[in-house]
């Protein structure tokens, strides 16, 4: 598997550490602890499109949001962490 | 500049020498090389002024991803996602730390890495087939070359490429703790062309 870096371009997968599911949004500060209990512990294992964080460790150390299936391995984008959240935000 | 003197990881593990297959002919040399080194990492939106700073500096504004200014003795290497490296002179202990953290005082982190990197260069007529045995990267001329950095992995070691003549002429930085490692790698690799090893030559 190969994974096009934004900024590095197409490297190896070995280059890269999964570093989560990039879905769970953090809860605001007054939330219940169900909510903040779903956050830190539960995560769904999707069969299927996912959005995940990995790190491109062996490169440039940016942190990426890659939207892939979980199924096929086919990766349909990828983005920078930190343009996104600046997005969110 | 610092009171520390520069110890070479490779010290003691190789003698200068002629190596491999070709000992008449060899095509590949690997000289280890010491630089003052340091990362510069710009504040949320102050690249260009940081930029600014070092261009009025040393000539060398930030570069874009993947690429490298240079002048006769500095080099300014993209390294990763807003990192940039600042190599001084071959050899030299040439630039004033304490006044360049001035000058980006509130724009930028800077750390010195002086001595934290082993750094190695890579020449003569088979450098690129030697190069193309330890990483993926295409390394050939239509798609990398003077000028030109990456960020990658060679003998799953994180390392620092940048090319600086197309003859051509690498510089790999690696982590000092992984020299050796690396160093060994390289030497494999470069047998099958005959090498010519040279550590480094004084400390600096």
């Amino acid at each position: 598997m190969r994974i096009n870096c934004p900024l590095c371009g197409e490297r190896a997968s070995d280059e890269f550490s999964y570093l989560g599911d990039a879905t769970p949004g953090r809860p605001p500060s007054g939330a219940s602890l169900k909510e903040w209990h779903d956050y830190v512990y539960l995560r769904d294992n999707p069969r299927g499109p996912h959005h995940e964080y990995w790190h491109h460790v062996g490169g440039c150390r940016a942190w990426l949001v890659i939207h892939r299936d979980t199924f096929t391995h086919e990766i349909f984008d990828v983005g920078l962490a930190c343009d996104i959240e600046e997005s969110v935000g | 500049m610092s009171e520390f003197t520069y110890t070479s990881p490779l010290a003691g593990v190789i003698k200068p020498g002629v190596y491999g297959a070709s000992k008449t002919a060899p095509g590949v040399a690997i000289l280890e090389t010491w630089r003052s080194l340091y990362s510069i990492m710009p504040r949320n939106g102050q690249q260009s002024v940081v930029s600014g700073v070092t261009r009025e500096r040393y000539g060398l504004p930030l570069p874009d991803i993947g690429r490298v200014t240079s002048n006769a003795e500095h080099s300014m290497i993209w390294s990763g996602l807003n990192q940039w490296m600042l190599a001084g002179a071959l050899n030299e202990t040439d630039i004033n730390f304490p006044e360049l953290a001035d000058a980006l005082k509130d724009m930028a982190a800077l750390v010195d890495h002086s001595h934290a990197r082993s750094i190695i260069r890579l020449s003569g007529s088979q450098a690129r087939h030697t190069l193309a045995k330890l990483c993926a990267l295409d390394t050939h001329p239509r798609s990398f070359s003077s000028n030109y950095s990456a960020a990658t992995r060679m003998a799953h070691i994180s390392t620092l490429i940048h090319q600086i003549d197309a003859a051509p002429l690498y510089e790999i930085y690696v982590p000092r703790a992984f020299a050796r490692s690396f160093f060994s790698e390289l030497c494999e690799a470069a047998a099958e062309y005959g090498y010519i090893a040279e550590p480094l030559r004084r400390d600096p």
